[in-house]
């Protein structure tokens, strides 16, 4: 029989969790409930809950359209920045997995957007993309102000954003084709499987643990920009990088309605909370090895 | 259905150490090709440049006629077996041995005969739906026989596949692969450190040593006329009993016959082999004398075979006794190193027993104490 923990033994334990918990009660549990609490309020301008309203902020949002906007615009965002900045890492990952003279300097820069902060990267970009002056234009000859034409902000903004994100991706997948024994792709050349074949029956398959993690992380990830798109396009032109985040943003800090901007942030947290438990569903039955 | 030259075949790696170096061989269609030697003496390395797997630093390498030093490993049209096996970790058992037939684009149902065959060969049909990770090493091993035995290859390369089974399956395998060999016809280089296996599966055996080919030759020959002490030693099991002896000459003893001496106790050697050593001059000189176990004789052994050259009788004295068996192994000291005999089991000698021994002086080795080359042959 083992003996029930006596009251100091348990109070210690507790003592030494506290530091953990009173960090995270500050920072994260605080403000997470009052971001549910102000969501059923009306504001005053300093974010002061003034009047009751319910389930009112989030009856005026799913009749809005602007809100449906920000939805369809940050699920075209964030599809194009999971798939582009995955593109891009496994691409960098796969190349840089053969030992040659220079691999240092080609691994440094593949991992470099991860150590750029959003926002100077944002700056960088729009220099870049400037109509007049930027490189982009003089280089392929175009006449296009990328990030103020409707048709192409959101994608500028979205290309910025893989990139930025695909350092990461492009440390973990390196990780893992480090895990994948090099024999088998000797194996695989004497039992006469192409370099295309390889990669798709060995390469990606082998990568399928560490791949399902990175896709959680980036879709997490590319829900939360906003560095970018506060510096490139605030939003605009029109509603058409009005991505969720800054819509919260902009209620909260311009129009300050706090309110609004508190029910919009619960939505998105329970949009990525029901995505990311969908996923776990899916990787539990997908697992194979 | 294929040839194989190596022609001054070299590996080198970073360092200027050669992992391989010089190897020469002629390999015929149809042959059975045994390479062995000690752990790191460069047997795989050799096997993998043949697979294309390893470059080749230097001398030529001729598959069919045709010079494939530069090919790649896919082209080449061979089959291999990894040492560490090198099983697919996202496929069945299944798919790991249809593998290399559906790259081919080998219809479905051809396929499955085929696997399904040698899934049977194997005893592997109840694990064709597991995985890798779910096998243990001898399943694996017999895995990754098969995924190389389903395909029809110019060469077959095996490495060590036998390494990991227990002694009755591996006994089993032998019989396999040997009947594999005959059915199919196709070529095969084989790694083994296993004596059983290089002495029954092999139509000629390689010993390598530190990179280099010290002996071809067919089992028997590389048993009885092994030409330096590395292989002498290397082949056989329990391995030749070795002694640094003197040869003389005699004077005024029985007409002048050549003799070494163990204990001093004079052992005559034959008139052959004393004409052999003075040819070479080696006579009055030291020189390292080898025995094979079942060439030492006791009074029996020799009464039974009457037809055998013996040496006089020496007297020694048992240290211990082993029973293997349908044999039993002695082991006694001559001066100072031990010496293993391998006698009939009704042999009732225990420790401790002085007992007459005779060799036989037609299995007499004789290598020089130097260069180790065998001198008597
Ligand atoms: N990549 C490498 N770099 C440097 N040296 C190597 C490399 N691979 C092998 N060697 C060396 O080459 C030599 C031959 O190795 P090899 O694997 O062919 O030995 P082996 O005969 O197959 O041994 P075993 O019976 O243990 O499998 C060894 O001394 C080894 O240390
Ligand atoms: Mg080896």
């Amino acid at each position: 029989m083992k003996k029930k923990p006596s009251l100091l033994e348990r109070t210690r334990a507790y003592g030494f969790l506290l530091p953990c918990i009173l960090i995270f009660a500050i920072f994260l549990f605080y403000p997470f409930f009052k971001t549910i609490f102000l969501s059923l309020y009306k504001t005053n301008k300093m974010g002061q809950a003034k009047l009751f309203v319910g389930i009112g902020n989030y009856m005026d949002l799913l009749t809005s359209s602007s809100f449906y906007n920000s939805l369809k615009v940050t699920l075209i965002f964030v599809v194009i920045v999971v798939v582009g900045s995955m593109a891009i890492g496994l691409l960098g990952a796969v190349l840089c997995n053969k030992a040659f003279p220079g691999i240092r300097a080609f691994s440094t820069a593949y991992a470099l957007p991860m150590a750029i902060a959003s926002s100077s990267a944002a700056m960088i970009f729009k220099i870049i993309l400037h109509p007049s002056v930027g490189i982009l234009n003089k280089l392929t000859g175009l006449n296009i102000n990328w990030v103020s034409d409707p048709k192409y902000a959101l994608v500028c903004v979205a290309i910025l954003t893989a990139w930025l994100n695909s350092g990461i991706n492009f440390l973990y997948f390196s990780a893992g084709l480090g895990n994948i024994d090099e024999s088998i792709y000797e194996r695989a050349s004497v039992d006469g499987a192409s370099p295309i074949q390889q990669f798709f029956h060995l390469t990606l398959p082998g990568l399928s643990p560490i791949m399902f993690y990175t896709l959680v992380v980036n879709i997490i990830q590319a829900f939360q920009s906003f560095g970018q798109v506060k510096i490139l396009t605030q939003g605009g032109p029109g509603e058409s990088t009005n991505l969720i985040v800054y819509s919260i943003y902009r209620d909260a800090f311009f129009n300050y309605r706090f309110g609004s901007a508190a029910a919009q942030s619960v939505i998105l947290f329970v949009i990525v909370m029901i995505l990311t438990l969908v996923m776990f569903k899916i990787e539990k039955k997908g697992v194979k090895y | 259905m294929s040839t194989l030259t190596l022609r001054n075949i070299c590996k080198r790696y970073q360092n200027d150490n050669y992992a391989v170096k010089d190897f020469n061989l002629e390999i015929s269609d149809q042959e059975f090709i045994i390479f062995v030697g000690p752990s790191g003496c460069g047997k795989s390395t050799t096997l993998r440049m043949i697979a294309g797997l390893e470059e080749i630093s230097g001398g030529e390498l001729w598959i069919d006629g045709e010079l494939s030093n530069y090919l790649e490993p896919k082209e080449r049209n061979l089959s291999m077996v990894f040492q560490n096996y090198a099983l697919y970790p996202n496929m069945t058992v299944y798919d790991n041995m249809a593998f290399a037939l559906k790259v081919r684009k080998m219809p479905k149902k051809q396929i499955d005969e085929k696997v399904q065959e040698a899934a049977r060969i194997l005893e592997i049909e109840h694990l064709l739906e597991r995985y890798p990770k779910a096998l243990s090493g001898g399943q694996k091993q017999r895995v990754a026989i098969g995924s190389a035995i389903v395909r029809n290859p110019k060469l077959f390369l095996m490495d060590e596949p036998l390494s990991n089974l227990d002694a009755k399956l591996r006994a089993q395998m032998r019989v396999e692969l040997s009947k594999l060999h005959k059915e199919l016809g196709t070529t095969m280089i084989y790694v083994t450190h296993d004596q059983t296996e290089a002495m029954t599966l092999g139509t000629r055996i390689v010993v390598m040593k530190a990179g280099e080919v010290s002996q071809v030759d067919s089992p028997q020959v590389l048993y009885q006329h092994p030409v330096n002490k590395f292989v002498a030693g290397f082949i056989g099991s329990p391995s030749m009993n070795f002694l640094d002896v003197s040869l003389y000459r005699g004077y005024d003893v029985e007409n002048q016959k050549t003799y070494l001496t163990i204990e001093d106790h004079p052992v005559y050697l034959l008139e052959k082999t004393a004409r052999l050593l003075k040819e070479k001059g080696y006579h009055r000189s030291k020189v390292t004398f080898g025995i094979r176990p079942e060439d030492i004789y006791t009074e029996e052994g020799k009464e039974a075979n009457p037809k055998l050259e013996y040496s006089e009788a020496m007297q020694v004295t048992i240290i211990a006794r082993e029973l293997l068996g349908a044999e039993v192994m002695l082991y006694f000291d001559l001066e100072g190193i031990q010496f293993c005999a391998r006698v009939e089991p009704e042999n009732q000698t225990r420790a401790g027993e002085k007992l007459k021994v005779y060799f036989d002086l037609n299995r007499i080795h004789l290598f020089d104490m130097e260069t180790e080359q065998t001198l008597n042959l």
